[in-house]
Parts: C-alpha cells; sequence; structure tokens
C-alpha cells in the first residue's frame, strides 16, 4: 500500500496549480493521498475547494513564526519535519517550484531521506518507485529505481503534461496541527522586492512567449520583442546569455536556473537553444525557432523554423500580424 | 580579521558542449564527450569562487579554500579557482563521490569542513550542470545544522552580518544572516573573472592540498539506496517545418500567415 505526503503550496489564496498536478500524479499512483499545508495566521486556505480534490487528509500546520518571516523556509522545513516524525508515509511530493528546491531538500537531508529533484516521470513497479529525471540541462535522461521502503522525497517538474483528469467522488478528513517555532534563527529575511509590475502577463501564465537571446545583440533589440508581444497579447522573456549580458531583467529568464514556461506558442528570436535553456520551454506546445544559424539546435525542438536575420523577419512578421487582423 | 571563506567546487562535463557530441558510456553508465575534450569547473561553481574574491575586492581580509569533492581530476582544470585568485586548494578523490547519490558527497563534504577548521562563509553554486541536483550544499547546511541562504546574486559582510540579495522568481529579498552560513551563489551574481598572468602563474606554484576518506574516517556507501539504472540521450522526432521565402521580409511574411492558418496567432 503506497501511502503519499503531498506538500502544497498556496498562491493568490489558491492551491498551486503544480500542488494540484502533484494530487494527480498521487492518486494514480497511491493508494492514499494526504496534503499538507504550512501556513501563517493570515493564510487564508479556501479548504472548501482543496477537501473535493482527490486527497483523503489534509493536514494544515498552524504556525504563528510564520507571520513573521517566511524568506528562506527555516520554519516550514521545521514544521514539515516536526510532522513527518509523527506520521509515516512511502512517498513525500514537492512541485519543483522555488520553495520546492529549497524546503525539498532542507526536509530530506534534516529527516535522513533519499531525494531527487526535478523528476519528470514517476511510476510504481511493485516494490520500486521508476524515476525520470533530465541531466545535464536536460542532454540527457536518468532512469532510477528506488525503494518504497526508504520513503524517498522527489520534486516534479511543473507543466508536465498528459496528466489525466480524475473524477473525485471522496471528500477529505482535515486536521489541524499547531506548531511551535522555538529554535535558533539566524538568518532572516529583512526585505523583499517585486519585479512582478515589469510582466503584465506573468510568464507562466502566457499563451503566446516571445522570447530573446543572445543573437539579438543588444538591448535595445528586445523593445521590438516586446513590441510583438504586445501585439499577440503575450509575455516577454528572455535566455539566461541575454539576461547576463545584462540586456534584460534576470525575473525574464526562461529556462533550468529560470522559469519554466509551458505555452501554446513560443517564438524564439536569437536564441540558440542550449539545453538548459530548452529545460525551461520544451514542454511549450509549438516552438518557432528564428535564428541565423541553420545548426542551432534550437531547431531541432522547433515545429517552425525561419533562417535568417531576425530583425528584418520580426519587422515583416509584425506588419504582416496587423495587416492580418485587420481584414 | 580575516574572514575564512570556503568555496565548494565540482568538476564536471561542459554541459553546453553542443548535444550531438555526447554520447553515453556504457561501463560507467554516464555521458561522455566525443572529442574527450577537457571537464570545466562547473560554472555556478566559477561565480562563487568570483562571489569570494569581490568580498576581497571590497576590503575585506579573506582566506579563500576551495574544496573539491570528486574523481579523475585534471589538473589544470581544477587550478582554475587559484588562477582566478583563491588562496587554497583541498582534493578529495574518491570513486563514489561521482556517485547519484549525493548523501555520501554530502557527508564527506561536512566532515572535510568541519576538520578543516573554522569556516565563516561556505559557498557554493546552486547546482552542478550535470545532475542538476543541488542538493549537496542544502545537505551540508543541514548536516552542520547552519543557516541555508539560496540563489544569492550579491553578497556584502557589514559589522560582521552577511547581507545576501537574494533572487527569488518575482524579484529579490535581503536575508540578513550570521556567520557561519553556506550560501548558494547563481548566475545573477556576474560573470567569473578571466584569470590573469600574474594568477596563472601564482597557481601553477601553489600544490593541492590531498585529503583522503580515510583522513575523515568514512567508508563508501556498500549499498546503493537509489539505482542509477539507465541513461539515455532521447531523441527527438520533430519534422521541422522551414519557412520559405526569397528574403526576410517575405519570410516573416509567411510565418505570419502560416501561423494564423494554424489558428496560432
Amino acid at each position: 500500500m503506497i501511502n503519499t505526503l503531498v506538500v502544497g503550496e498556496i498562491k493568490d489564496g489558491k492551491l498551486s496549480e503544480n500542488s494540484f498536478d502533484l494530487l494527480k500524479i498521487s492518486d494514480k499512483l497511491s493508494d492514499r493521498t494526504s496534503l499538507v499545508l504550512c501556513t501563517s495566521s493570515q493564510d487564508n486556505v479556501p479548504l472548501d475547494d482543496i477537501k473535493i480534490l482527490p486527497v483523503d487528509f489534509i493536514y494544515l500546520l498552524k504556525i504563528p513564526s510564520l507571520d513573521i518571516d517566511r524568506g528562506i523556509y527555516d520554519i516550514d522545513t521545521y514544521a514539515l519535519s516536526v510532522f513527518l516524525n509523527s506520521k509515516d508515509f512511502n512517498l513525500i511530493l514537492f512541485s519543483k517550484s522555488e520553495y520546492g528546491s529549497v524546503v525539498a531538500p532542507r526536509v530530506a537531508f534534516r529527516n535522513k531521506k533519499k531525494y531527487l529533484s526535478d523528476c519528470t516521470g514517476i511510476s510504481l513497479k511493485e516494490d520500486l518507485f521508476l524515476i525520470e529525471r533530465p541531466i545535464y540541462g536536460g542532454v540527457a535522461i536518468a532512469e532510477y529505481q528506488v525503494s518504497t521502503n526508504i520513503s524517498p522525497v522527489f520534486s516534479i517538474r511543473s507543466g508536465l503534461q498528459n496528466l489525466d483528469d480524475i473524477s473525485n467522488n471522496k471528500i477529505a478528513a482535515i486536521e489541524e496541527i499547531d506548531i511551535q517555532f522555538n529554535e535558533p534563527h539566524p538568518a532572516k529575511m529583512i526585505e523583499e522586492y517585486s519585479n512582478d509590475s515589469l510582466e503584465e502577463i506573468k510568464l507562466e501564465d502566457a499563451k503566446i512567449i516571445v522570447s530573446g537571446g543572445r543573437g539579438l545583440g543588444n538591448e535595445i533589440a528586445f523593445e521590438e520583442l516586446k513590441k510583438l508581444a504586445n501585439l499577440l497579447g503575450g509575455a516577454l522573456g528572455a535566455s539566461r546569455a541575454a539576461c547576463d549580458a545584462g540586456w534584460i531583467d534576470h525575473s525574464l529568464q526562461i529556462g533550468l536556473t529560470g522559469k519554466t514556461v509551458t505555452p501554446d506558442l513560443y517564438i524564439s528570436v536569437g536564441i540558440s537553444g542550449a539545453s538548459q535553456h530548452l529545460a525551461g520551454c520544451s514542454m511549450s506546445k509549438n516552438i518557432v525557432a528564428i535564428n541565423n544559424d541553420k545548426d542551432a539546435n534550437i531547431f531541432n525542438v522547433a515545429r517552425f523554423g525561419v533562417i535568417g536575420d531576425w530583425n528584418q523577419i520580426i519587422k515583416s512578421f509584425i506588419s504582416s500580424i496587423e495587416d492580418l487582423s485587420l481584414k | 580579521m580575516t574572514i575564512e571563506i570556503a568555496v565548494l567546487a565540482k568538476q564536471v562535463l561542459d554541459s553546453e558542449t553542443p548535444s550531438h557530441l555526447f554520447k553515453i558510456n556504457a561501463d560507467s553508465n554516464n555521458l561522455e564527450i566525443e572529442d574527450n575534450s577537457a571537464p570545466i569547473i562547473n560554472g555556478f561553481d566559477l561565480n562563487a569562487t568570483e562571489a569570494a574574491l569581490r568580498l576581497r575586492d571590497e576590503g575585506h581580509e579573506v582566506n579563500i579554500t576551495v574544496i573539491m569533492a570528486g574523481f579523475n581530476f585534471v589538473n589544470e582544470v581544477i587550478k582554475k579557482t587559484l588562477s582566478m585568485g583563491a588562496d587554497n586548494l583541498i582534493l578529495i578523490e574518491n570513486e563514489s563521490l561521482i556517485s547519484c547519490d549525493s548523501s555520501f558527497t554530502v557527508e564527506v563534504l561536512s566532515k572535510a569542513i568541519n576538520k578543516i577548521g573554522n569556516f565563516d562563509i561556505i559557498l557554493a553554486g546552486r547546482h552542478a550542470s550535470d545532475f542538476d541536483n543541488g542538493h549537496v550544499p542544502i545537505g551540508i547546511a543541514e548536516r552542520l545544522r547552519l543557516p541555508i541562504i539560496t540563489y544569492a546574486s550579491d553578497i556584502k559582510i557589514i559589522d560582521s552580518i552577511l547581507r545576501i540579495k537574494r533572487v527569488i522568481p518575482s524579484g529579490y529579498q535581503f536575508i540578513e544572516s550570521k556567520s557561519p552560513c553556506v550560501v548558494t551563489v547563481s548566475n545573477e551574481i556576474g560573470e567569473p573573472r578571466y584569470p590573469n598572468l600574474r594568477g596563472i602563474m601564482t597557481a601553477t606554484k601553489k600544490q593541492p592540498k590531498i585529503i583522503t576518506i580515510n583522513d575523515l574516517e568514512i567508508e563508501p556507501p556498500s549499498e546503493k539506496e537509489i539505482n542509477l539504472t539507465k541513461v539515455f540521450i532521447p531523441k527527438i522526432n520533430l519534422d521541422t517545418e522551414y519557412i520559405k521565402g526569397d528574403d526576410e521580409s517575405e519570410l516573416g511574411r509567411n510565418l505570419a500567415m502560416r501561423l494564423k492558418e494554424e489558428g496560432l496567432i
């Protein structure tokens, strides 16, 4: 019997999309699914919406200290570890969000559990979990076998496609657990700044993304791409090379070390397609590659390829779209 | 007072190598590069070295010790951090250190850090670009019960308190931490410096210090709890449709028509 714990995240008053995906994955894999949420007294948890999801138990950890500092997740790590000490699970799932990337390994090492991050495939064969995860920035895929007896911790890449919608007729039982944090706390968050206003449409939510890379040559070029993104009702993104060159803010970086995006249309301009970039965009439904190097790696994942000078192509592309939409 | 900084660095294959040059080595069940090109120091670990050197540039008195755990070290490669300006290099070489299960690496590096002495700051890259895990610095922090601050893009020391700018998806945070602590560094900190001639000369003369796992009184793990069963290079069967046109202007127009036809715009 597989008894799985999903560590969920609340975003904008809702269970995050990624956490919902974890519940679907767990439902397919496990006999019993539990969801745990670390909450401050200010968090408004939409329990009525969550308890009708495919989950058997919801554990609400009520942690007053989270009111003061959530920054680097010392308190979340502590609370989850205390919780895990009182319960037995065969499998603990996090999403590979920023939260999961930090908290999952901390919880794993603190509780002496084995951990694999950024898994893109998980299934069960007898008493083994079969795991697939990309390595070398996506150049290769590694397959692992992990015994269900050691209760491993995995983080799962967001945006995995082909997750079946599940019909659900159970209502979860809810348990509230109060946790007081009184450990030494030598590192604290002082201030937080959001660049969100830079993006009119969030990259993660965008249906269309126009993304630029080193091949653009300068920061002014991004104004042209911004114009195209606006015209299409999409968002602007960039490769790490363009961000590192200082042409555009790092918060728009797409790739292994930036954001993972899954739009319907991803228009890449002057991006060579290093594996670490593809790791963030290759799950887009349709990729258009515009590049003057016919051997650029990006063409390997593109549904549509355009070989030539991006500047002229984009200018003509923009004016053609304006013409087409006038018709 | 001198600030003692440890930088953890890993020797890896260059993941930016064109993907068609990668192949699978069936014996080691890992990747290798066809033309046998030299490995590199993990890029994020060079960012971490750069972060340490910038503290020196800002006038702090720092002693930078780079600790590398791995196997089959290449002499010219491992000296890179010394030629950038690091003061000491410590090597721990053992075949089990390239295993896919990083618990052993965490144990080895934690014990080495304790043995070597009183580090004020332990810096590492945010992850190694081979297995892309990012476990090791976090595991060390947990094992040594130190604060862990991930994804630093700037580090300042003010009155012996670290003030760290930390990259988050929506922007950034400022974290203040007492030392000792573990900080992982991201590419946002900026390009690692190129070694100058003097740095290269100094590095040539310096000999790395070798620590064995016997010195640390550790046995390699006898049993694997995580088994890497297969590594493969995925085949992409995508028939790219190349847009045709006599010049760029026509290409742009045809692309717009084609995407409109498909209902994508």
